[in-house]
């Protein structure tokens, strides 16, 4: 279980986590969803301790990621993978050192070459990239990157996985790609997730909850039914994509810095 | 008023950066032991920045022994003491220019693209996955890299001091009618104080000691300088320019400390 308690982060003044509150159950698929810029980004790399919060706390799993030494955290970071906006794989390393990485830094893992290469196999089976795997990520498209990110993640097994913008910069069918995967792993797996989007089709496809976030907080919460019914003018706007009109809107919306 | 709070944030983020650097190579130090793990990686970095600047650095360090000894050996020729430029040339590229040409080019090239390197990885959140996934950025990439470049300075240092001694050979046997080998004969005496603890001459071995503490900066400096970059190409661009200014400093200041050291 995840659970983040009144926490509240500012950059240069600028506060981007207020009094955040968030549950997220085991097994569940939580979806956080809000514009660009809002910070919900800033809310998964707290919970994995890339950013420590100015108050509040931050439980996985019982563990509170805010206090823990960095041996905890480290065992902390064991249970999560963490798929990156842009997939984050090394340059340097081909796509299939890249997917044995964790197992091959990790000593709890404990597996021999012949094991690595065959789960490595696995699951880039899973993300249809078997072929692609002595490939280098600049020779693969934004899609296959994602996908080959997601492989890395999955392989060391994670309880949780955290998926930062998966469908950004993709096209339409590679969406549903991304869409179909995050669901397969749930069904395969029966992973907890947090999914930051602001890819609609996307939130409602994977998402057994929702939350969409404003000013710092998660101002409507619910199933994907009950955030698609929301009343909230500010919900309603962001559901329909009204544009913004002015500057002074977006800064009030908390988007302009 | 914005010049008292730059000069307050250019001390805060200077203080703060010198810690840092120093704790990463201490850091690094402390993960030498873990070589053997690394082995192909430290091949592969003592490839890139011993065997690939090599032939830079050959060429200049010819050209340091030509111009070094063109300039000297004329002034020394208005006194009369022209036979006592290999004396001149031996000593100081042992004790000096070697480490220090050779500190030079490894800083422009070697720790400039290890500033680029690892910039770019952390603005491309790279670093990120990489500590989320429980590895130890410092083990998988910072240990190579300052280990490669520790082993090799010192060795492109002793390559410099070889080709340079030779560059000023030519020129004292061409324009000052200096044979080889009297020339080389004087170098090697020029050169024969023995280091108490060791069977090196004491300024080969001053000189490439100095190179293994350049080394050491230059990739601390570069490492923790592509560490710590944000703010996308720009910010990779000021990383890459802030290790390569800070270890030309660095290089000079620990230069002459090592001097007033071992030269009291």
């Amino acid at each position: 279980m995840i659970t983040l308690e009144k926490v509240n982060k500012a950059f240069a003044g600028r506060r981007v986590l207020v009094d955040y509150d968030l549950q997220v159950n085991d097994g569940e698929t939580f979806v956080i969803i809000g514009p660009s810029g809002i910070g919900k980004s800033v809310t998964l790399k707290h919970i994995v301790g890339l950013l420590q919060p100015d108050s509040g706390s931050i439980r996985v799993d019982g563990v509170d990621v805010t206090k823990a030494s960095a041996n905890e955290l480290r065992e902390v970071r064991k249970k999560i993978g963490f798929l990156f906006q842009g997939g984050a794989l090394i340059n340097w390393m081909t796509v299939g050192e890249n997917v044995a990485l964790p197992l091959r830094e990790n000593r709890a893992h404990r597996m021999k070459e012949a094991e690595i290469q065959a789960t490595c196999r696995e699951k880039l089976s899973l993300v249809n990239m078997a072929s692609e795997a002595n490939k280098y990520p600049d020779a693969i498209s934004g899609g296959m990157r994602k996908r080959a990110a997601l492989a890395r993640v999955l392989v060391a097994n994670p309880g949780i996985v955290l998926y930062d913008e998966p469908t950004a910069g993709l096209d339409p069918r590679m969406s549903s790609t991304i869409c179909n995967l995050i669901n397969d792993v749930k069904r395969q797996f029966g992973v907890t997730a947090i999914v930051v989007t602001h890819d609609l089709p996307l939130a409602y496809a994977v998402g057994d909850r929702m939350g969409m976030m404003h000013l710092g907080k998660l101002i409507e919460v619910g199933t994907p039914a009950e955030v698609r019914a929301s009343k909230n003018p500010i919900v309603r706007d962001f559901l329909e994509g009204r544009p913004i009109q002015s500057v002074e809107e977006e800064s009030k919306l908390g988007l302009a810095p | 008023m914005d010049i008292l709070r730059f000069g307050v944030r250019f001390i805060s983020d200077s203080v703060h950066g010198a810690g840092y650097t120093t704790r990463l190579c201490f850091a690094a130090i402390g993960r030498f032991h873990r070589v053997l793990r690394r082995f192909k990686m430290v091949l592969e970095q003592m490839y890139v920045c011993g065997i690939k600047p090599l032939p830079v650095v050959v060429i200049v360090g010819i050209f340091t022994g030509i111009i070094l000894a063109y300039q000297t050996g004329l002034e020394l020729d208005r006194f009369g003491q022209r036979e006592k430029i290999a004396d001149i040339i031996g000593i100081v590229l042992a004790r000096e220019m070697g480490p220090f040409i050779t500190g030079l080019i490894l800083t422009a090239s070697v720790g400039a693209a290890m500033a680029a390197e690892l910039g770019t990885m952390k603005v491309s959140e790279e670093i990120d996955a990489i500590e989320v996934m429980s590895i130890d950025p410092i083990d998988l990439l910072v240990m190579p890299r300052v280990l490669a470049l520790t082993i090799m300075c010192p060795l492109l240092a002793f390559v410099v001091d070889i080709v340079g001694i030779l560059g000023g050979g030519f020129i004292s046997e061409s324009q000052l009618q200096i044979p080889w080998t009297l020339y080389l004969r004087q170098v090697a005496e020029s050169l024969e104080t023995p280091a108490k603890t060791l069977p090196l001459p004491k300024d080969l071995f001053t000189g490439l000691l100095k190179a293994v503490v350049f080394g050491l900066t230059i990739a601390s400096v570069g490492c923790s300088a592509g560490l710590r970059a944000s703010g996308g190409a720009l910010g990779v661009g000021r990383a890459t320019r802030g290790a390569v200014v800070i270890a030309f400093t660095l290089l000079i200041i620990f230069g002459y400390y090592m001097t007033w050291f071992f030269y009291p």
